[in-house]
């Protein structure tokens, strides 16, 4: 498919083809078309404050403003997220999947905006009432990341909704094992099979 | 003007944007568009229907979603997303591509737009659906489609138009815009040019590294294992840069744009493996197909 002209044995056709008035439209077609794809940095334009607003604000699909990377996070993470807490204690991640489909990021973002409106409840709920389910289908067997994921979440007995701040030089300080968060706060709890509430407690 | 006054500036820049091709060039990139299209929605089918289930309260439209107040029942949002395969697929083959070309655009950018309007812009379809979106308003199943079959009773036939060399341009265009915005993001950011130093990357990577891990899931071992190499994230830095400013150089001249392409493609490897964030159109190269000749008339 791809043919450069030298391997080629077909005579050169002649490139030298005239412009006509179409080729000129179209020429101002793609300044136009340009024009419209680059209209999202008219949002990177004024203080830093406005831009910083302005960039998540105002992204868009599918014309965005990018502003990935380009977070300047100062060393440190605030995450809400859920753990899973066992009857000997052990804290364990749960997997995004007990909230909902579309990946670690779109879940990510959806608790973040539940805790941030005062749904953290609700989102215990949802994780523990996940975790029941998988508790009565079992398929516990295996050796798929599903099994194993299962297995591991098994002897969990409650979910907390949290808020954890991470510091990254601690995080990664600690070899192959993630840490704890620096800071932590409790904003709902729900043992699995029962009801959540909500609950504004610091842990540490 | 002349019709070939060769001297001219708006010669030399028709013949820049604009060179006349056979319709085997925007045929060829309508084909592994396509197909890479296809293949990429049709993984995500599942994921795109569950989705579509999703609560109201979770529904924050985006683009030409905007349109609604509330989320489609999810089986109108389900029969939507599957037309859009179908006319996907008949679009690559080139069946009816007046036609099934322009629906074929429109369905993808309702069901993309949709896909994000569940409080998460994701930024991986962006330049795919942009491609799609040129190739199905432009002349780019005269070859190696059903209709040149039909029409022509031929895959290659032997029409020689700068209509057919100013498409890979408008996709090009589209590649750069997605480039530049990223970078001016960058410089941009509260550490303006200072983010070439790779501080704000690094941290990057690190804060995605966290949100994997207490979200249940394996973050790349590579992001842990380089977090303290901070000399490879000042190159990183400085790499990012130079080729999301510099993508608009990649219009300028051929060989330009065939190195763009190759340090693009690198740098999404790298964002691969170091961050585990996957940009299948790019990583598997054929966002960049446009930058490269296609038929014996282009050196």
């Amino acid at each position: 498919m791809f043919i450069s002209h030298s391997h080629c044995s077909a005579p050169k056709p002649d490139t030298a083809v005239p412009v006509t008035p179409r080729d000129l439209w179209a020429l101002a077609g793609y300044v136009a078309f340009a024009g419209v794809l680059l209209a999202p940095l008219r949002h990177y334009v004024g203080t830093p404050k406005q831009v910083r607003r302005a960039k998540f604000k105002r992204d868009s699909f599918p014309l965005s403003t990018y502003p990935m990377f380009s977070t300047d996070r100062k060393g440190r993470i605030i995450v809400p997220h859920v753990v899973g807490i066992t009857a000997d204690g052990e804290r364990i991640c749960l997997h995004h999947r007990h909230y909902g489909a579309g990946g670690v990021n779109q879940v990510r973002k959806q608790v973040a905006r539940g805790v941030r409106r005062g749904h953290a409840a609700a989102i215990a709920q949802r994780y523990a009432d996940s975790l029941a389910a998988e508790h009565r289908q079992g398929r516990l067997n295996g050796s798929s990341p599903g099994a194993i994921r299962r297995r591991r979440e098994a002897a969990v007995v409650e979910v907390l909704v949290v808020r954890s701040r991470f510091i990254f030089d601690d995080y990664f300080a600690t070899g192959e094992q993630p840490s704890l968060p620096k800071e932590e706060t409790v904003r709902a709890r729900c043992v699995v099979g029962g009801f959540a509430e909500r609950v504004e407690e610091p842990t540490k | 003007m002349k019709p070939r006054d060769t001297s001219s500036l708006l010669y030399r820049v028709a013949q820049r944007l604009r060179p006349a091709a056979q319709p085997v060039r925007p045929a060829a990139l309508r084909l592994t568009t396509g197909a890479f299209t296809i293949w990429n929605n049709l993984r995500r089918r599942s994921m795109f229907h569950k989705l579509n289930r999703q609560d109201a309260s979770q529904f924050a439209p985006v683009g030409p979603v905007r349109v609604l107040r509330r989320p489609l029942p999810p089986n109108v949002a389900n029969a939507v997303y599957d037309a859009a395969q179908v006319t996907n697929i008949v679009a690559t083959l080139g069946i009816a591509h007046r036609v099934s070309g322009p629906v074929n655009a429109a369905l993808q950018l309702w069901t993309l737009s949709y896909r994000n309007s569940w409080g998460m812009i994701l930024h991986n379809d962006n330049m795919a659906l942009m491609h799609q979106l040129v190739l199905g308003v432009t002349h780019s199943a005269d070859a190696l489609s059903v209709d040149a079959i039909v029409r022509d009773k031929t895959l290659t036939p032997q029409r020689f138009d700068r209509e057919y060399g100013g498409i890979p341009t408008a996709m090009n265009i589209a590649t750069c815009a997605v480039y530049v915005i990223s970078g001016v993001a960058k410089v941009r950011s509260p550490q303006g040019w200072q983010w070439a130093a790779g501080n704000t990357l690094r941290d990057q990577i690190a804060a995605d590294a966290v949100r994997k891990e207490v979200f249940g899931t394996q973050a790349p071992e590579a992001a842990r294992r380089l977090y303290n190499a901070r000399g490879l994230f000042t190159l990183a830095g400085v790499g990012a840069l130079v080729v999301e400013l510099g993508a608009p150089l990649s219009l300028v001249n051929r060989r330009w744009g065939q190195v763009f392409s190759v340090a693009a493609w690198s740098m999404h490897l790298g964002i691969r493996y170091i961050m585990g964030i996957k940009f299948p159109y790019n990583t598997s190269g054929v966002s960049y197909v446009p930058y490269f000749p296609v038929g014996s008339q282009l050196r």
